[in-house]
């Protein structure tokens, strides 16, 4: 008798573990970018082809790097210029669907009185070191003929550095949504210098795993790009539902909320694929080249593009 | 009656010379086992390393972590940050124990400012001062005096109450004696109390400065272009794991310094008080 029960509990567990071994889990923060992401689970599109996936939500990027490398997470969101960095640490991490590029999600501001990005020169601008801030601040730059040794870097989070700025105490700010939006709100003093849509692609995101992952899991890749897919759809179809949906997850106010999406363009299978088909390549070696120039002690290499994609699943699938 | 005694301590006498309770040991054997079960530890680690069983990324060898020391001394690196993290420190500390100390010997003395002021500092306890970042940005700007706000923070709630116990709990005997010789409530204060409760105070001071070591990285993550704490945050976005551990263990051998600064120079101060240790 006992041991009939204990073969039945041991079949229980063992079903249970199973049922539970194909759970994805998935690390992201709460970035618009993101936000199909939370529309999916929402609404059911990650069940819909057959996959399961527990999302967590973490403040900073260097822990959901951490706990991929680690083996906690098997799928991260990751900024493409965190990708070049992990390579760079030898971390084995691709990324296999493009999420997102953000286009005046990304910006520099500054107060009324400097006109352009020349005029940054010498002046105290704010900004997070090794972020998507730090990339768009030196390609400007760049693109101005100047480097970051023209100006002033104070040092702080990227939610911190728009205060900064409308509290009067630095002269510039790069950072992203919703701290942008957030900032201008609050003061008529300060305005939009630059964005990332001046070149598109330079901050992008993309879901990303180990390529020891990516190969043995294809159903739960195809199940998370068509998942993606649906989602991102589906807030084209209804922007005012999938924006709620967005805007609880990652906390903001519907109003806060509606603007800054607006600076963000997420891809459908089709666009991801044209999109590599064009000029990500490009703009990947372009990030590496800025970020070993800007950063050679910690940059020391710089990946051509199909060393930090995998994206054979999602052509396939266009 | 004499012999039964002298059986019964024959036989709670403890085999091992070593634990008996409150005794003294060797001083020799005392200093080495300081050093002894650090060094079993370094070599555990740098063995583990050395077979292999972990990832380097995961956890860098001993010999890595110094090789990331020397590079930051050779290139000037460790000293700047050393600096400017131990002037922010000792600021920060300063702050609050300047207001820590006044504030905790009139909470110990007089039950209407604990009243008062207790529940406030105890609730004020417990606020995270991460939490508290843009605000300290908002009201003190991004300069030192953010950073030694972040500082105090951390460091006068808990300061004010372990220095309120430190006085509440010299003998009540003390006090007494010196009302019965006619002291006023000032002189009882001075020439009591606060030599009372002085030894108390300063191994408070030893223990609250640990923890203002502790708030160091959560200072220098606004406007900080360099510090110990600030190389720690940078190491960690490019998960550069040996800069990360040599950070982390180099503010803890600084810290270490401190506490030994402290008990030495407690002990000089207070020789009186050695015979109650």
């Amino acid at each position: 008798m006992f041991k009939k029960c204990s073969l039945a509990a041991l079949a229980l567990v063992a079903s249970a573990a199973t049922a539970m071994a194909d759970e994805i889990k998935l690390g992201l923060q709460p970035w618009l970018g993101y936000g199909p992401l939370w529309v999916a689970e929402q609404k059911g599109f990650f069940a819909d082809h057959g996959i399961e996936v527990d999302l967590t939500t973490f403040s900073w990027d260097q822990d959901m790097t951490a706990a991929l490398a680690s083996g906690n997470l098997d799928v991260i969101a990751a900024a493409t210029n965190g990708v070049i960095a992990s390579y760079n640490v030898g971390l084995d991490q691709k990324g296999f669907l493009i999420m997102d590029l953000s286009f005046e999600a990304d910006a520099i501001m500054a107060g009324n009185d400097i006109a352009s990005v020349a005029d940054l020169k010498g002046k105290d601008i704010a900004f997070e070191s090794g972020s998507t801030s730090d990339l768009l601040l030196n390609y400007a730059l760049r693109q101005n003929g100047m480097s970051i040794a023209d100006v002033n870097h104070i040092p702080m989070g990227a939610s911190e550095a728009g205060l900064a700025l409308i509290s009067g105490r630095v002269e510039a700010a790069v950072t992203y949504e919703p701290y942008i939006s957030g900032a201008l709100a609050q003061s008529d003093e300060n305005r939009v210098l630059f964005t990332a849509a001046e070149k598109p692609g330079l901050i992008s995101d993309m879901l990303t795993s180990s390529s020891t992952w990516i190969n043995a899991h294809p159903d739960d890749v195809r199940g998370l790009i068509l998942a993606w897919d649906d989602a991102v759809k589906f807030i084209r179809e209804n922007p005012d539902e999938g924006g709620a949906i967005i805007a609880e997850a990652v906390g903001s106010s519907m109003e806060e909320f509606t603007p800054a999406f607006e600076g963000v363009r997420l891809y459908t299978i089709s666009e991801m694929a044209q999109f590599l088909g064009g000029d990500f390549q490009a703009t990947i070696q372009e990030i590496g080249e800025i970020m070993a120039e800007t950063n050679p002690e910690h940059i020391k290499q710089v990946p051509a593009a199909d060393e930090i994609l995998a994206v054979d699943a999602l052509m396939s699938m266009q | 009656m004499q012999p039964k005694e002298t059986n019964a301590q024959t036989r709670r006498k403890p085999k091992s010379g070593l634990f008996r309770l409150r005794e003294d040991i060797p001083s020799g054997l005392y200093n080495a086992l300081g050093f002894i079960i650090p060094a079993v530890l370094i070599f555990l680690w740098w063995l583990v390393t050395y077979l292999g069983l972990v990832k380097p990324l995961f956890l860098p060898s001993p010999v890595a972590v110094l090789a990331e020391g020397w590079r930051q001394v050779t290139e000037g690196i460790l000293l700047a940050d050393a600096s400017v993290s131990f002037y922010r420190i000792t600021v920060g500390w300063l702050a609050a124990t300047v207001v820590a100390v006044p504030v905790g010997i009139l909470m110990g003395n007089f039950q209407i400012i604990e009243g008062s002021l207790g529940p406030l500092i105890s609730t004020m306890r417990y606020m995270p001062v991460v939490a508290l970042i843009p605000l300290s940005i908002l009201w003190a700007g991004i300069g030192d005096a953010q950073k030694i706000l972040i500082l105090f923070l951390g460091t006068f709630f808990q300061q004010a109450l372990m220095i309120m116990d430190n006085v509440k709990n010299i003998d009540m005997n003390l006090i007494r004696a010196g009302q019965t010789l006619g002291f006023s409530n000032s002189e009882i204060l001075r020439r009591v109390i606060l030599p009372a409760a002085s030894p108390g105070i300063w191994d408070t001071f030893r223990i609250t400065i640990g923890w203002t070591w502790t708030y160091l990285v959560v200072a220098e993550l606004v406007a900080a272009s360099d510090g110990l704490g600030r190389r720690i945050m940078d190491a960690q976005r490019y998960l550069a794991t040996d800069t990360i551990l040599f950070g982390t263990l180099f503010i803890g051998v600084l810290g270490l310094l401190t506490d030994y600064a402290f008990n030495k120079s407690g002990l000089r101060f207070f020789r009186w008080n050695s015979d109650k240790r």
